[in-house]
């Protein structure tokens, strides 16, 4: 195998690949990207056994040919190339290992045989719909940060993804929760989806297709999914991921549909006020929001360090309530609210707190409270 | 049982409900329940028009109920709707409606507080009139102390099935259930322990695995021995002040 490769390309599609290969492997080609050089394009390929990515980038082959190097020292090595250059790969070399060279620049490296190298895309995935990227990434902001990261609760640890029927709209519905919050957002049901029942896509796979997002430059992305299995391509980039196999919560009956108690309050100003506030926390986290006729105020209080208040103007008309919230849990939340004005529906100090945008109902959020 | 929180952080947690697999591939059959799984299979060859199922709480008897219903179903040409009634929920207003358009019926939690004369219509209008009725109760139909004569001669025809405090075999398939429910991975070890420490009812495991659950979920640990020993703890407390209340 070789062939010639401009730096720039061969940098970006490591940047994906080798993002998913884990820092330690009891497995040795775990740690390795798989390079196939054929019909005038590179194939690489990673995978940690759950997660499994393909890029295809145009290269100048002059030998065809296969095999796995380790695939962070590859990245690093190309990272640290003059920019603009063109990177030449062969294997094998005189010593059997794959060559990098650049400029008066070389590397060797060891390599693994492809035949240890594991396949686990190939499957067929019955479920395909095309979604606008844009959308499936304001879907995974809105939802990611309120992943479980606790091992004990698997079917936490991703993203709940399902076709809903709401009313006479169909809808994409995802979900996260960690237990203290849970965030639900949702868009038109795309083309094709209608039979895609609840699939819980992991946090890891989730930050992966995100990060992968942000380099694409098509408008869809196609989605393919199975009861085990979800597929995202674009491009030339292909991520395979294997489920969570487990059951999510019935989240619906978590989401209160009675709170009463009506709070709105511009949501940047709210936003600084509990950054502001929370500096005196420290350790606890804990923010009080005390709501009273027509204004709110943000209220933290550390015994060793001192206190802080401020109080914002509010839409507000019903009995004054007093609740402590995780100030990191609320910022959160508040950062996935574009309108200007943000609305707390409260029903007690120690109760479930659905919060939304005032002027787009697409996404909800539940905080649980904290006693403080 | 309320909303706890972590004592350490303040923080509440929402309280998700379980899932209950009341298929039958979940139904635990030992030496306890045998005999009534095998006259709830039985049907439609039953030898009356009704059958009763009694034991202690959180016996699994509404599980056969469900199972009843599915078995019921599948005999059917075309689904019907097999509705689950609490014994209460039944009187002289109802009693018409529910009789005409239900020709099988489960009616869970039979006491002397029902209405004993919408009861007694209910059996007269089922009897006989290829209608089937599952009761379930905490005690035999028989023994229940009901005022009109009536229908307790009526109700004491009723072949009354008894599912017995659990066996050892029973305790264990119990108590992996209700993690499994919860989708809760536990060791050998943590079966172990519960086994020999657990009081050995239905509702205590119940309520033990109940408790472990949320003290794990409010604390964000994983199962564990000193989880199991604070739900013991709390468990034996509660009993101890109920004795005082």
């Amino acid at each position: 195998m070789k062939f010639t490769i401009e730096r720039a390309h061969l940098l970006k599609t490591l940047s994906h690949v080798q993002s998913i290969v884990e820092k330690r492997n009891t497995i040795p080609v775990l740690s390795n990207v798989r390079i196939e050089a054929k019909d005038s394009c590179i194939n690489f390929k990673a995978t940690d056994m759950d997660i499994e990515i393909t890029e295809i980038v145009e290269a100048k082959i002059i030998e065809p040919g296969a095999t796995t190097a380790p695939a962070h020292m590859l990245y690093d090595i190309v990272r640290k190339l003059s920019d603009g250059s063109d990177v030449e790969i062969a294997y094998p070399d005189e010593k059997n290992a794959l060559s990098i060279s650049s400029g008066r620049s070389k590397f060797s490296l060891s390599t693994i045989g492809v035949e240890d190298f594991p396949i686990i895309s190939g499957d067929d995935l019955p479920v395909n719909f095309e979604i606008s990227r844009d959308e499936l990434k304001i879907l995974i902001d809105r939802t990611q940060f309120s992943a479980s990261v606790e091992e004990a609760r698997y079917y936490l640890n991703g993203l709940y993804v399902h076709a809903k029927n709401e009313g006479d709209t169909k809808v994409l519905r995802v979900v996260a929760t960690d237990g203290h919050r849970l965030a639900c957002a949702e868009s038109p049901l795309p083309e094709g989806a209608e039979k895609l029942e609840g699939v819980i896509i992991p946090r890891k796979s989730v930050l992966e297709i995100r990060k992968l997002l942000d380099d694409a430059s098509t408008e869809t992305v196609s989605m393919a999914l199975s009861e085990n299995k979800v597929r995202i391509s674009f491009e030339d980039i292909t991520l395979t991921s294997k489920l969570i196999d487990g059951t999510f919560p019935d989240y619906e009956r978590v989401i209160p549909t009675d709170n009463d108690k009506i709070l709105e309050v511009n949501v940047k100003e709210l936003a600084a006020a509990v950054d502001r506030v929370s500096v005196v926390t420290e350790r606890s986290r804990g923010i009080r929001m005390i709501t009273d006729a027509n204004r709110v105020t943000i209220a933290a209080s550390n015994a060793e360090l001192g206190n802080a208040t401020e109080e914002l103007e509010a839409k507000y008309d019903k009995d004054p309530i007093d609740t402590g919230y995780n100030f990191r849990y609320l910022l959160d939340i508040l950062a996935q609210i574009k309108g200007d004005d943000v609305r707390f529906s409260l029903s007690g100090s120690a109760a479930a707190t659905v919060i939304n945008d005032t002027s787009d109902n697409s996404a909800i959020y539940v905080l649980m409270p904290m006693r403080i | 049982m309320n909303n706890r929180y972590n004592d350490k952080t303040g923080q509440y947690k929402l309280k998700f409900i379980p899932r209950n697999d009341l298929s039958e591939e979940d139904f635990m059959v030992t030496s306890c329940n045998e005999n009534a799984y095998k006259a709830i299979k039985l049907w439609p060859y039953w030898q009356h028009f009704a059958l009763s199922i009694y034991g202690p709480k959180s016996c699994g008897k509404s599980h056969l109920a469900h199972m009843w219903t599915d078995l019921v179903q599948q005999s059917l040409p075309r689904p019907v709707q097999i509705p689950i009634m609490n014994a209460h929920s039944l009187n002289m207003k109802n009693i018409n409606k529910i009789a005409n358009e239900h020709p099988y019926l489960v009616i869970e939690d039979m006491d002397a507080s029902i209405n004993e004369e919408a009861f007694f219509h209910l059996y007269n209008f089922y009897n006989g009139a290829e209608r089937y009725i599952l009761f379930t109760s905490e005690q035999a139909l028989s023994k229940i102390p009901l005022k009109l004569p009536d229908l307790r001669s009526r109700l004491n025809i009723i072949p009354n099935i008894e599912i017995e405090q659990p066996d050892d075999e029973m305790l264990t398939a119990l108590i992996a259930k209700l993690f499994n429910d919860r989708q809760i991975i536990i060791t050998q070890e943590i079966l172990d322990y519960i086994l020999r420490y657990t009081e050995r009812s239905f509702s205590f495991v119940t309520k033990l695995v109940e408790e472990i659950d949320d003290i794990s979920w409010t604390y964000g640990r994983a199962v564990s021995i000193p989880i199991i020993k604070e739900a013991l703890k709390n468990l034996t407390k509660n009993q101890q002040l109920e004795l005082f209340i």
